[in-house]
């Protein structure tokens, strides 16, 4: 009996104070936002709020993500290969040497490659072959498919009659004379559209076949130029058989080291900006 | 049996505050005015009845009045915390040149947008801006936007490069841009979306890119980097970009009239914090009035 007496009032007490404060003019307040995978948060380890049916808060964590390299016979090459990645998608081996400090960019939607009439039928088809090459490669978080329809594509290989400049004109007076010179011009290049992560989500390459002595030369430029574009990767002069050597001779498949590159870049894709100093962060956890 | 009669004694104690708590809220309500208003705004004159009900508030004197008289429409003030708050004035007051200021103002469309689309804009491009804005506007009463088959109707217009450029100031834009005017209230009125093909090269791309620029030129935006890309306000891409519930509720706060618009971002936060002050303080209803 006492015991009742007493829930009563304890239960009396408490729906009072329950009223009291839903007749206040601050009780529908509502959070309406949602504050996730914010480049600013990584660094703090800091707790995020968002939003579940219009008025609850959720705290959850920020996911970083386990960096993981393929698999390499040796300690010795997986370093080189860590060492020559690095290069490959920073521009540098060291942050010392990195001037401009550009964050990875990645593919973030499915790329759909439209080949322009321009090309001959038989360079269309060889152009056709190497892009379908990569659907047996089974890269994680990259998909390249060809589209018939230009309507529906995100990529577009096309001819020009344009001069093709490579660096920026007006940043000329950065680079050197020997630069300026060899790379001022080329005869084959690809615009990539990013967003404020670096996600690219559309490019256009364009080849000027006027500039071509040897012809058999324009897919071998395409070929270059379409995989530096799955990541605007830097070419090196330390691998041969890659598409990123340098002095790149054709070849009708895509070498292992290329593989192992867009496997490591595509390992995981980054909704914020990872640039040289935060991937060291990422790659060690 | 002491014990059972102090519980009842307590029971009957919280039930009797319970009641006295209730008959609190049937509160008498008096509206008083400084004199120096009354004085501007009612013709009634005072009479001695009213000197009798003089009250006086940091040295002014007020008077008692039956309703508060003011031109314009009332609108109670809408309460949002202050993280809602935090995200709405970065997206609502784009700094130049993303250089804070207290200076930088708030942008809007009073007049209902009418868009034309020049005749290079593909029929699928029109339909899918129109239903995206159809779709945007839907919730939101103050702000209307319909489709014009002349350019002398409209003031907003869509075209791609290449061919009339209906904005001069944009013929050299590298990329796809709109640019937009407002007077001197920082109401929007005039607006102009061009879409550079060369890189917008597909229809798909088309659509995304003039979606987003659409977007934000409903307040000249900024788009910001801490929601999830799916959201309209993020500035990042996404192939699941849709008009997400926080989109809306960010949108209809910047058109809702329970808060003032075209203000500059410091009387924007003086105005939160004295309204969010006097609800506090107070519990009294905050209105805004809006003269126009």
């Amino acid at each position: 009996m006492r015991k009742l007496l007493f829930s009563i009032t304890l239960l009396i007490t408490l729906s009072n104070f329950g009223q009291s404060k839903g007749d206040s003019n601050t009780s529908d307040e509502k959070v309406v936002f949602v504050k996730k995978n914010s480049r600013h948060l990584i660094n703090k380890n800091s707790e995020l709020l968002i939003l579940e049916n219009n008025d609850t808060l959720i705290l959850t964590k920020r996911y970083i993500p386990k960096f993981s390299y393929p698999k390499f016979s040796s300690k010795k090459e997986k370093n080189r290969f860590k060492f020559r990645y690095s290069y490959i998608a920073f521009g540098s081996f060291n942050n010392k040497y990195s001037k401009n400090n550009f964050p990875i960019r990645q593919w973030n939607v499915p790329i759909k490659v439209y080949i322009d009439k321009s090309f001959s039928k038989e360079n269309s088809i060889r152009i056709e072959n190497f892009i379908k090459s990569f659907s047996v490669l089974e890269i994680p978080n990259l998909e390249i498919e060809l589209v018939k329809n230009k309507n529906t594509a995100n990529y577009y290989i096309t001819t020009t009659n344009e001069i093709l400049k490579v660096l920026d004109e007006k940043k000329l007076d950065q680079y050197s004379d020997e630069r300026i010179k060899n790379r001022y011009k080329d005869n084959a290049n690809y615009y990539l559209k990013n967003d404020a992560n670096f996600n690219i989500y559309s490019c256009v390459l364009k080849v000027n076949p006027s500039t071509f002595i040897d012809k058999n030369n324009i897919i071998k430029k395409v070929k270059i130029r379409f995989f530096g574009s799955l990541g605007r990767f830097y070419p090196t002069m330390y691998q041969k058989g890659s598409l990123l050597d340098t002095k790149y001779i054709n070849n009708d498949t895509i070498s292992t080291f290329d593989i192992n590159v867009l496997k490591s870049h595509y390992n995981y894709i980054y909704p914020y900006k990872v640039d040289f100093n935060l991937f060291k962060i990422i790659e060690k956890k | 049996m002491k014990k059972i009669i102090t519980y009842i004694f307590i029971f009957l104690f919280f039930v009797g505050y319970s009641q006295k708590h209730e008959h609190k809220t049937d509160t008498i309500r008096k509206i008083y005015v400084p004199l120096k208003q009354y004085k501007k705004n009612y013709t009634k004159q005072l009479t001695k009845e009213d000197t009798l009900n003089f009250k006086f508030k940091d040295n002014d004197t007020m008077v008692m009045v039956n309703q508060y008289l003011h031109k314009g429409v009332y609108v109670p003030y809408e309460y949002k915390d202050s993280v809602f708050l935090k995200y709405y004035k970065k997206i609502a007051f784009n700094h130049d040149n993303g250089k804070f200021s207290f200076d930088t103002k708030m942008r809007y469309w009073k007049k209902p947008i009418k868009i034309f689309f020049s005749k290079n804009v593909s029929k699928n491009v029109q339909r899918e801006l129109m239903r995206f804005a159809s779709e945007v506007s839907s919730d939101i009463d103050s702000l209307n936007i319909s489709r014009v088959n002349k350019l002398e109707d409209s003031n907003y217009v869509v075209y791609y490069k290449g061919g009339f450029e209906y904005e001069p100031r944009m013929h050299n834009y590298k990329n796809s841009s709109f640019y937009v005017y407002w007077n001197g209230k920082n109401q929007l009125y005039r607006n102009t979306i061009r879409i550079n093909t060369d890189k917008e090269f597909s229809e798909i791309l088309i659509i995304n890119e003039v979606k987003k620029l659409f977007f934000q030129s409903l307040g000249r935006f900024k788009l910001i980097d801490e929601f999830e890309c799916e959201n309209y306000f993020a500035d990042c891409h996404s192939k699941n970009k849709n008009f997400s519930k926080l989109d809306l509720e960010i949108l209809k706060y910047h058109y809702s009239y329970g808060i003032c618009k075209g203000t500059d971002l410091l009387t924007f936060e003086e105005q939160h914090a004295q309204a969010k002050e006097t609800l506090k303080l107070h519990n009294h209803k905050v209105n805004f009035i809006h003269t126009e």
